[in-house]
């Protein structure tokens, strides 16, 4: 693992320094990603001053281009106590990887010894492909090619040090020396390096690879002489690195601002990272406030809420969350609705898709930050329906005259834990909130709100089950039968009556034409005919039959009733607008053990009959 | 007493799940017998077919049963909102992104049309007093064919 802040620049040299001891490998380099490497460099403003700004995309990966391709990269095993590397460590650094990149003049540059260069035999340093170092034949072509490297100073070091040599340069002239970037041809001789070479103070302000060898002409007319042009050389580039802090970004003087800082014995303090997008934004908006407050989602209109159209145009979405503050309003407005739509009355602007899948998860989670106190925010994510049966699917069921489609109904796993959260014991603490008959109604949710309370997931959950089931039997019982599901199903040419109910259910009036035709072609598979007349079954004479279960619900429902505040307290958590309702899953889960729970608390000492809690609350 | 009715409760939903599997099983047995007869062409232990099915289809049935029943003594509590169940029709064209029937008739394309319908789906209407809200066909799941004249639709 490479860690981002003991990644080092210097001099076209990236360090990369692990942390655990062990080599990387091409492969653990490439892993360590572009966008880290162009982030980093970024940063410090290497690439802006050499490519512009461009866009953040390409940008990065032209970072991270330019920087492989211009860059060398080291490892080092260097474990700095400080946990990042300084420059004296990146001073080691460079001694450790001897061949690679620094050559017996650029040895001679730093002040070390090129024979205790020779001789030393650190551990810890492995070439970049993996391999051992290679040999000093191989580093004097290779450091032609690799950049060179300067301008950094050696406090750390514990080798021996050329410093008792009268002819050390100072780090000015160290700094004269240092190639740019672009220009990364390094001779490996000194004596014949172009930069040891006197150049003219106008040559070194003006062109800083002056090849000329010699001091100008008009230096020589001047009657300057080499050594004065020489002395020139060196104040011009201490002249060049006094630089406004604002420069500090380019590669260029940032090396150098490392040299003033090595002389001041301070290390020089990284330019502050440029702010991201999201956080320019928010500086952005921050100055303008306006236009931040503008861009600020209104209260009580999330994006589930935008989905809805509210039909009565004339009332704001304050104004109706307020009026669902008003239970009875609302109850009887309610019911005056429900009388005038003929009690059918789907008055309704909503796309079908958004009301079956649910809020989507983005908007949820925008939705979350931007609503930070939604009571209800695990609830947003209700229903998250997948439709298998996609377009391309379809064409592709086309193309035989008998298709399948089984769309599949999955829900989050906290959906399934979707009961209302208003305990026995946090009913005092919620007490605060607005409530409607029981219901808590946040002022920022709306209608959105309201629907999470209706048991919806349940009912969706208990009708998949039931489905899933369904099928399942179906399936268990063509194995039985002999696996022969695709044989076409026989027909029964005189039903009974029922029976021909049950084929009119399926396929219409016309269900013996249609069973005749498709029966010939082979169309109708024996399991599907099947089920489908056990769902058309369970259609007649369960789900839309009405009859006894009603006197049931009513029984069920005094049964509750019956066991005191706790009972009620139950009806209220299920409650819509009035009481008499009841939770689906309380019900249907967990039946016995609520009714046992129920029956423990009206014999414990809490448990108050209706008149003595009103009493008790007074009191 | 709780307990007591609870138990009732129960053995209520059990003794009408039973009823209705013995209907089912009363109108879905000739299909079955024919099924098995043909089965007996495979297999010749065909013979304790159909002893094997009637134990399977009781005992699944049962359940189902008892869940639907279940299920619809919930609706039944639930008075606020309204739950209708729908039924895709046979060669109704269906669409499928939206598992809804058509608003309008496609017919300058070939749409799948319901071959069959394996489940109902549910529609579930709410109401706050100022606007509804439908919940639509949520399950429902159809067989879908091409009718053999579609195949001349230039599209």
């Amino acid at each position: 693992m490479f860690y981002l802040k003991n990644l080092q620049v210097a001099q076209g040299i990236l360090f990369l320094v692990d942390n655990t001891g062990q080599c990387p490998t091409d492969q653990s380099f490439r892993e360590f990603t572009d966008a880290a490497i162009a982030q980093h460099l970024m940063r410090q403003s290497y690439y802006y001053q050499h490519h512009g700004k461009t866009g953040a995309g390409n940008r990065r990966k032209g970072t991270a281009k330019w920087v492989r391709s211009n860059f060398k990269f080291l490892w080092t095993n260097i474990k700095p106590e400080s946990g990042h590397m300084k420059h004296g460590d990146l001073a080691d650094a460079l001694f450790r990887a001897k061949s690679q990149v620094l050559t017996e003049d650029a040895l001679q540059h730093y002040g070390y010894d090129s024979k205790s260069f020779q001789e030393s035999e650190l551990p810890g340093f492995v070439s970049d492909d993996g391999n051992t170092p290679p040999s000093r034949e191989q580093t004097q072509t290779s450091a032609i090619s690799a950049p060179r490297t300067s301008q950094v100073n050696f406090p750390g070091s514990t080798l021996k040090r050329r410093s008792e040599s009268p002819d050390e340069l100072s780090l000015s002239d160290h700094a004269a020396k240092r190639p740019r970037i672009e220009d990364p041809v390094v001779l490996a001789d000194a004596e014949s390096s172009p930069l040891d070479m006197p150049r003219c103070r106008p040559c070194v302000q003006s062109n800083e690879d002056c090849d000329r060898q010699q001091p100008c002409g008009r230096c020589t007319s001047a009657g300057i002489s080499l050594a004065d042009c020489t002395s020139g050389d060196s104040a011009a580039r201490k002249d060049d690195m006094i630089m406004p802090e604002s420069n500090i970004g380019n590669y260029r003087r940032d090396a150098e601002a490392n040299i003033s800082s090595s002389l001041s014995a301070q290390a020089m303090p990284l330019p502050p990272p440029p702010p991201s997008i999201g956080e320019k934004r928010g500086l952005e908006e921050a100055d303008d406030p306006q236009q931040h407050a503008a861009k600020r989602p209104r209260p009580g209109t999330g994006d589930a809420d935008a989905e809805i159209h509210i039909t009565t145009s004339h009332k704001s979405w304050s104004k109706l969350v307020d009026d669902q503050t008003e239970p009875d309003d609302a109850s009887a407005s309610l019911g005056k609705r429900k009388r005038e739509t003929g009690d059918t009355g789907v008055n309704t602007n909503l796309t079908d898709d958004d009301a079956m899948r649910g809020p989507h998860p983005s908007k949820a989670s925008k939705r979350q930050a931007t609503e930070p106190s939604v009571e209800l925010g695990k609830d947003d994510d209700q229903l998250q329906l997948t439709m298998p049966v996609l377009p391309e699917q379809t064409d592709s069921l086309l193309t035989s005259n008998v298709t399948s489609a089984t769309p599949k109904v999955t829900f989050h796993q906290e959906d399934l834990d979707d009961m209302p959260s208003t305990t026995h014991e946090s009913r005092d603490k919620d007490a605060t909130q607005p409530q409607a008959n029981g219901l808590r109604v946040n002022k920022q949710g709306g209608f959105s709100r309201l629907l999470l309370k209706f048991p919806i997931t349940p009912i969706q959950r208990r009708m998949s089950d039931l489905q899933r089931e369904l099928e399942e039997t179906v399936e268990k019982l063509f194995v039985h039968i002999g696996r022969i599901h695709e044989f076409p199903c026989p027909l029964i040419e005189d039903p009974d009556d029922e029976l021909e109910a049950l084929y009119v259910r399926c396929w219409g009036v016309q269900w013996r034409t249609i069973f005749h035709e498709c029966v010939n072609n082979n169309s109708f598979q024996a399991s599907a005919v099947i089920a489908s007349l056990i769902s058309g079954f369970l259609l007649d004479n369960v789900l839309t039959q009405r009859g006894p279960l009603e006197s049931l619900a009513r029984e069920v429902r005094k049964m509750l009733e019956a066991s005191g505040t706790y009972g009620q307290d139950l009806l209220a958590r299920i409650n819509l607008h009035q009481q008499g309702k009841f939770h689906p899953q309380i019900f249907s889960s967990h039946m016995a053990l609520t009714l046992s729970s129920a029956r423990s608390y009206q014999g414990s000492t809490r448990f108050r009959s209706p008149g003595s809690s009103c009493h008790a609350r007074t009191r | 007493m709780l307990a007591q009715d609870d138990a009732t409760l129960q053995f209520q939903l059990q003794s009408q799940a039973e009823r209705l599997t013995k209907q089912l099983w009363r109108l879905l047995e000739p299909h079955f017998r024919e099924l098995s007869v043909t089965a007996k062409h495979f297999h010749r232990s065909a013979g304790d077919l159909e002893e094997s099915l009637i134990e399977v289809f009781e005992s699944s049935m049962t359940k189902i049963m008892k869940s639907a029943l279940h299920h619809k003594l919930l609706l039944a509590l639930v008075e606020e909102g309204e739950c209708n169940y729908t039924w895709p029709s046979f060669d109704e064209e269906y669409d499928l992104d939206r598992m809804k029937p058509y608003r309008q008739a496609q017919g300058w394309r070939r749409s799948p049309r319901v071959s069959y319908t394996a489940f109902p789906g549910i529609r579930i209407t709410l109401s706050n007093g100022y606007m509804t809200k439908d919940y639509d066909s949520l399950v429902a799941a159809v067989r879908l064919w091409v009718p053999p004249h579609s195949s001349d639709f230039e599209f």
